[in-house]
């Protein structure tokens, strides 16, 4: 079964490629501090706005820092947002999807009514909001993108357990005596995980794009910590004279980006049972 | 068999099921699949429940087995009511298998997986665990090296013989046969019949046997309910009712079974 996959996924060249870039970003994220070839926060106010040069390979910003280190050093904010902030809303909506899916009725109401409210506020005014009030940090800005992220998901893992959980096998296995939990994640969720891996995989991509939207609002990450969002900050006040400034961290969200949707989109051709 | 003690007995067994239309999928009308369906199945014996389509065979099987409550009736095994079992006890005692052995197993979990969890419930320890998994693919005439392999490895009949396996871990009193041989080939359909055969004998089953076949049904089972429209019409021992049939419909049923002249 594996081997099945694994053999389509390599001859998806766009997905193969996308994990490529995901896995060069993460190695990237992780090995930051020794890659920098400098400090990212430190200042040389004499070499400030220069542009890219040997030495400074994307330039300086408006306080002389090195925009390739501070962007690297920035590339562990965006992943590090993006997959927390998923796992975040994997748990939540895979859980809740599951019990709505599977026990119906009451509990199918309450939670798809709560999913139907989730999605009529609009996210981002409501994290903008989220974090104005309990300050901007990093945490805060994982924990609460994935604590509004998940609605989607549960929708969809809902649809998918209703269609499951009448399949004779999930009957099989409650005659055998198979506990109600275990039924839940050994029987239904294998059977689920195939669209949950792809939207969550898209949904990396989101959470990254909206961890850059508030660092450059300023409510993300703050300065001089580095963030691709809050380079692009700075980037707009000088973006007639220093382009590099905005165009690299713009070409890093869009890469980053680019590269789990490509591989969001690769894992469903992959993963469909009908190709 | 009139002088063996009864297994199960059900009374005046009633389900309807609702069908929702309109905007609001309010309920507009319903099907009534079960009309005061009365029977007894006797220990060691093969009761077959024969029906066209529709007529509420799978049903009184979901039923039987607890993945449907009844609207109506009881259920009484061995002399005591069945309303107060839980999942467990249920499964201890009646299994089931299904009609589509493509369908039956899991797809994503190994045989292995899946029958280890069935004799673990059972009561296996840790260290009987496999030597109680190969002895039961044996007994269905399969090797113990399926255990670690998935469904899609195996063919319809082999897929069958896992399910039976799976069936005959928690040792159950009742088996529930829904249409088990309908999906499988003609071939395929005798080894399957010959094993459930000799795996009633060895295990000292009682069988309630769901077909439309009338051919394997005079074949295997000792007794015989006919459904039409969720309601019994006729009831009898195998020989007499298959040979003199008294309602219409079972000569309905008899006449339809295709004969390959000699």
């Amino acid at each position: 079964m594996l081997s099945l996959y694994l053999e389509r996924f390599k001859r998806n060249r766009l997905a193969a490629a996308g994990l490529a870039i995901i896995v060069l970003l993460t190695l990237g994220a992780a090995l930051a501090p020794a890659l920098c070839p400098q400090d990212p926060t430190a200042q040389n106010l004499t070499q400030r706005l220069q542009g890219p040069s040997a030495q400074h390979w994307m330039g300086t910003d408006d306080l002389g820092r090195d925009v390739f280190s501070r962007l690297l050093t920035g590339t562990r904010v965006s992943l590090s947002v993006g997959f927390v902030a998923v796992g975040i809303a994997l748990g939540v909506g895979t859980c809740l999807g599951l019990l709505a899916g599977f026990f119906g009725g009451r509990t199918d109401t309450f939670i798809m009514r709560w999913v139907d409210i989730m999605l009529s506020i609009p996210t981002l005014f409501l994290i903008l909001a989220v974090l104005a009030f309990l300050g901007p940090n990093i945490y805060n800005v994982m924990i609460i993108i994935g604590l509004t992220s998940w609605p989607g998901l549960t929708r969809m893992v809902r649809g998918e357990c209703l269609s499951v959980r009448e399949r004779e096998y999930v009957h099989a296995a409650r005659l055998s005596g198979v506990s109600t939990p275990r039924l839940l994640f050994v029987h239904i969720l294998p059977n689920v995980i195939a669209p949950i891996l792809v939207s969550a995989t898209l949904g990396v991509g989101g959470a990254i794009l909206t961890e850059s939207a508030l660092s450059f609002l300023g409510l993300g990450v703050q300065p001089p910590m580095p963030s691709w969002g809050n380079i692009l900050t700075i980037g707009k006040d000088y973006l007639h004279i220093a382009w590099w400034l905005s165009v690299f961290p713009a070409c890093a969200i869009l890469i980053t980006v680019l590269a789990f949707n490509l591989l969001g989109e690769g894992l469903r051709d992959v993963l469909d049972p009908r190709t | 068999m009139s002088q063996t003690s009864l297994l199960l007995e059900g009374r005046g067994l009633s389900k309807a099921f609702p069908i929702e239309g309109g905007v609001f999928r309010h309920q507009v009308g319903s099907v009534q699949a079960l009309r005061d369906v009365s029977f007894r199945i006797s220990k060691g014996e093969t009761l077959a429940v024969v029906g066209g389509s529709g007529c509420g065979k799978s049903t009184l099987a979901r039923i039987i087995s607890g993945l449907l409550p009844p609207d109506a009736g009881t259920l009484q095994w061995d002399g005591q009511s069945m309303a107060g079992w839980r999942r467990l006890d249920r499964a201890r005692r009646i299994q089931m298998i299904f009609q589509d052995p493509f369908a039956s197993l899991n797809p994503k979990l190994s045989i292995g997986t899946q029958l280890r969890e069935v004799v673990r419930l059972a009561g296996a320890t840790a260290a009987e665990e496999r030597g109680r998994c190969e002895q039961l693919l044996k007994s269905v005439g399969l090797s113990g090296d399926a255990l670690s392999h998935y469904p899609f490895q195996f063919s319809g009949g082999q897929r069958q013989r896992i399910a039976i396996a799976r069936a005959l871990a928690m040792k159950p009193a009742l088996l529930i046969a829904d249409e088990p041989l309908s999906a499988l080939d003609v071939t395929i359909q005798a080894h399957i019949l010959e094993l459930l055969k000799e795996l009633k004998k060895t295990y000292a089953l009682t069988v309630l046997f769901i077909s439309h076949d009338l051919a394997v049904v005079d074949s295997f089972a000792d007794r015989v309910i006919v459904l039409q429209n969720g309601g019994v019409v006729e009831e009898g021992p195998v020989d007499t009712l298959l040979s003199c049939p008294r309602h219409a419909h079972t000569r309905a049923l008899l006449d339809a079974v295709p004969r390959i002249p000699d």
